[in-house]
């Protein structure tokens, strides 16, 4: 028990039976807990091969190695990609990962660096950085209700897009998104895409999509704290390796060195130094953990688009809420009229109710696009149950009546 | 005004946990205004608003909205009241080191004070002020006492010379020696704290290692009917001064008779047990006690013409002159409002000391 003594006895399996039910954790879009099986699997490494992996030959190294190339794997196979084809790098987090790639690409056949309004600052301001240092023009687009990302080819000639696939404030995922690849790649450009907020609750938004690079972050899929990038391997093509160390070289002389260049290798070349190998196992834990859930006897998008449809709808209930959600979703945003969000936050946190407030990163799109003041955003997780939401709601009701 | 309060708060939590000395260097900088507003974030007087209307909100929502309603108003009582206890704490201490109690006008409720009998503030209160019209001045009185107080720092800094304030008609324990260092009492026969002193002083033979000499001080109280402290204490002074000027027809030993007097008042206990200090203080008239005080005299050599003498000069002008220039070096000069105060060695103590104390040279 880590985290509490009382069982969590609405929850149908053990993975969160450590929680105590007295503790409303509705921030699954900022870091979603970890079940006991990922526990599990760092505790089983720290205490039974805890070296580290990509460069020993001992046995507890071979085990790393092993359950490290196991983890890259179901990243691939969750995303339905081919190891020919792609490769997988384990980062410190999205925003790490983005910077990493952003920072090393070759620029010199772009023209153009396009994102759009709803992004986070890991998105936003990494655009602005790399425009500025290379010169290139900066597209800010515009995304539609539905999320879908308002552009037309000729925006996108010689481009590097980088969006995110779901909105961290309301949920909104970039629908088109197999169709801006193809653009993108038609007009001669590069598609990245940050998948943070879609690895788990809408992963089959990026079913066949090509994407050039992805990224995500493990401790929003269950997992521990760690980012990963997946990458075409033609995209090393476009980089310019320069944020460099070890466990990325074949060979070194005085003056210059040789990159590992095997083909099932070639995420050392985003992988500078010893891994968080921990986090690694664990997030391979995570994700077959995610294969075999099934909250409520259901499938983890079925189960969560109830929870979120319900959650909105109790939410509704309450008088003067000003919605930033068109539609359910499990990241829900909202306000009134008179209640600061930050104070009403704090006031929810001494109630066990766990949510954040103000702008979530996305500052330019809530405070200087939409003008709105600072908001609070309660976001679902696989350990929240329809009880739960309604009690969060109750609770909102009667915090409100404060104000 | 919130930072302000909180930064109260988390100072004194501060005293027993680390933690909540993070959140008083928070606070601090929330009220120098360097605490940066980040929209992600929040103010540190709203952060802490938040936190007490989360508790109250558990137990009624009204009370939190009562709260965040006046929280601003109740902070502004909160510090007003804090710095009006600091600075009540401030001089106190300032009391404490200047009077040897933190409450001048009532010595003796001060707990950190030593052994005394204190003086009586002479000073009116509300009601008496606005009988006599004098509000200004009960108004002003707590700034000027603290004026006067300070004043007198210096005064409880500087070296003491006992023998400044000796007069001619001060009598030594033991004779007089060039030799030994001059130590004066000032004391009240009435007041039990005096025989403590006396008490410590044998124990430590202080009498003897020092040219020993008192001021007879009967405190004055306005309250009382007799106009002092102790019922009988005048009574005793003119005595002590009387037989200062009119020696015994027979004297035995050294000591003078007026210290022999003093001595038997303050330590001795009459035929049935009781103290004589308690018998003139809560038994005797005066009338009592002026014949008590003729009945010890033979004791000390005095026949029965002497003891006339004695009388005609204890109510004599004079002896009403004596006491009355010694008062004046009591209140003026030296400006205790505890008695007894002993000035020895360069020091001088507001209160009773131990043998041990009086034993250091």
């Amino acid at each position: 028990m880590l985290f509490g003594t009382r069982s969590r006895q609405h929850t149908e399996t053990s993975s969160f039976a450590y929680l105590d039910e007295t503790q409303l954790y509705f921030d699954s879009a900022c870091q979603t807990l970890r079940p006991q099986e990922v526990i599990d699997a760092e505790i089983d490494y720290y205490k039974n091969y805890n070296a580290c992996g990509g460069r020993v030959k001992y046995e507890w190294g071979r085990r790393v190695d092993d359950a490290v190339s196991i983890a890259r794997r179901r990243l691939l196979d969750a995303l339905g990609k081919s190891a020919n084809e792609y490769a997988v790098a384990f980062t410190l987090n999205t925003t790490y990962g983005i910077n990493l790639v952003l920072q090393q690409l070759k620029v010199d056949r772009f023209k153009n660096i396009v994102t759009s309004q709803i992004e986070h600052n890991s998105v936003f301001l990494p655009t602005i950085t790399v425009a500025k240092k290379y010169g290139l023009s900066r597209l800010v687009l515009e995304r539609a209700a539905d999320g879908a990302l308002s552009y037309n080819k000729n925006q996108l000639e010689r481009s590097v897009v980088l969006v995110s696939t779901t909105s961290n404030v309301d949920g909104r995922q970039c629908v088109n998104v197999a169709d801006l690849a193809r653009d993108t790649h038609a007009a001669g450009g590069l598609l990245f895409l940050d998948a943070a907020q879609s690895m788990v609750y809408h992963r089959s938004l990026l079913a066949n999509v090509d994407f050039d690079c992805l990224f995500g972050s493990s401790h929003k899929m269950y997992g521990p704290s760690l980012g990963f990038i997946v990458f075409k391997k033609s995209l090393l093509e476009n980089l310019d390796i320069s944020f460099i160390g070890g466990g990325m070289v074949s060979d070194v002389s005085e003056l210059a060195y040789s990159l590992i260049d095997e083909q099932g290798e070639l995420h050392t070349r985003l992988e500078p130094g010893l891994q968080n190998w921990a986090g690694i196992i664990g997030f391979s834990a995570a994700l077959e953990w995610l294969s075999k859930y099934r909250p409520s006897n259901k499938a983890i998008d079925v189960h969560v688009r109830e929870l979120s449809q319900t959650f909105l709808d109790e939410l509704k209930t309450i008088p003067a809420i000003n919605l930033v959600n068109s539609s359910a979703s499990p990241v829900v945003a909202f306000s009134f009229p008179n209640a600061d969000a930050h104070r009403l936050s704090l006031m929810l946190s001494e109630q066990g109710v766990m949510a954040r407030s103000g702008y979530f990163c996305c500052h330019y799109y809530l405070q200087k696009v939409l003008k709105l003041p600072p908001l609070l955003r309660l976001s679902l997780g696989l350990q929240n149950t329809h009880a739960d939401v309604s009690r969060v709601v109750k609770i909102i009701s009667s915090t409100l009546q404060a104000f | 005004m919130f930072c302000i309060a909180a930064f109260i708060v988390f100072l004194i939590l501060g005293i027993f946990s680390a933690y909540y000395r993070g959140l008083a260097k928070k606070a601090w900088y929330c009220v120098g205004r360097r605490l940066t507003f980040r929209p992600c974030d929040i103010h540190f007087d709203e952060e802490i608003k938040g936190i007490i209307a989360g508790k109250l909100v558990r137990r009624s929502p009204l009370l939190a909205r009562f709260f965040l309603r006046w929280s601003n108003w109740l902070a502004l009582v909160f510090v007003g009241l804090s710095i009006w206890s600091l600075i009540y704490v401030a001089v106190s201490g300032l009391n404490l080191f200047v009077y040897d109690t933190c409450n001048p006008q009532a010595a003796e409720s001060c707990s950190l004070a030593g052994e005394a009998c204190a003086v009586p503030s002479q000073n009116l209160d509300l009601f008496e002020s606005f009988q006599q019209g004098q509000l200004a001045s009960w108004a002003a009185r707590p700034f000027v006492n603290v004026a006067n107080t300070t004043s007198l720092v210096p005064n409880r800094l500087r070296s003491w010379n006992a023998a400044d304030f000796t007069t001619a008609e001060s009598t030594y324990y033991a004779p007089f020696d060039n030799q030994k260092i001059t130590a004066l009492e000032i004391l009240d026969p009435g007041c039990h704290y005096c025989a403590s002193l006396l008490n410590n002083i044998k124990a430590a033979d202080f009498e003897h290692t020092h040219n020993l000499t008192y001021i007879a001080y009967p405190i004055p109280d306005p309250q009382q009917k007799s106009g002092y402290k102790f019922a009988n204490s005048y009574l005793i002074a003119q005595y002590l001064e009387a037989v200062k000027l009119v020696p015994p027809s027979k004297l035995d030993g050294t000591t003078p008779a007026d210290w022999k007097l003093l001595e038997t008042i303050l330590l001795g206990a009459d035929g049935d047990g009781v103290q004589m200090q308690v018998k003139f203080n809560t038994l005797y008239s005066e009338t009592e006690a002026e014949h008590k005080l003729q009945e010890m005299l033979p004791t000390f050599g005095y026949d029965e013409a002497t003891i006339a003498r004695v009388t005609e000069m204890a109510h004599s002008d004079k002896v009403v002159q004596i006491i009355k220039e010694h008062r004046a070096v009591v209140e003026q000069q030296i400006r205790t409002i505890k008695i007894p105060t002993i000035i020895f060695n360069g020091r001088r103590y507001d209160r009773v000391i131990s043998s041990d104390t009086l034993k250091k040279r």
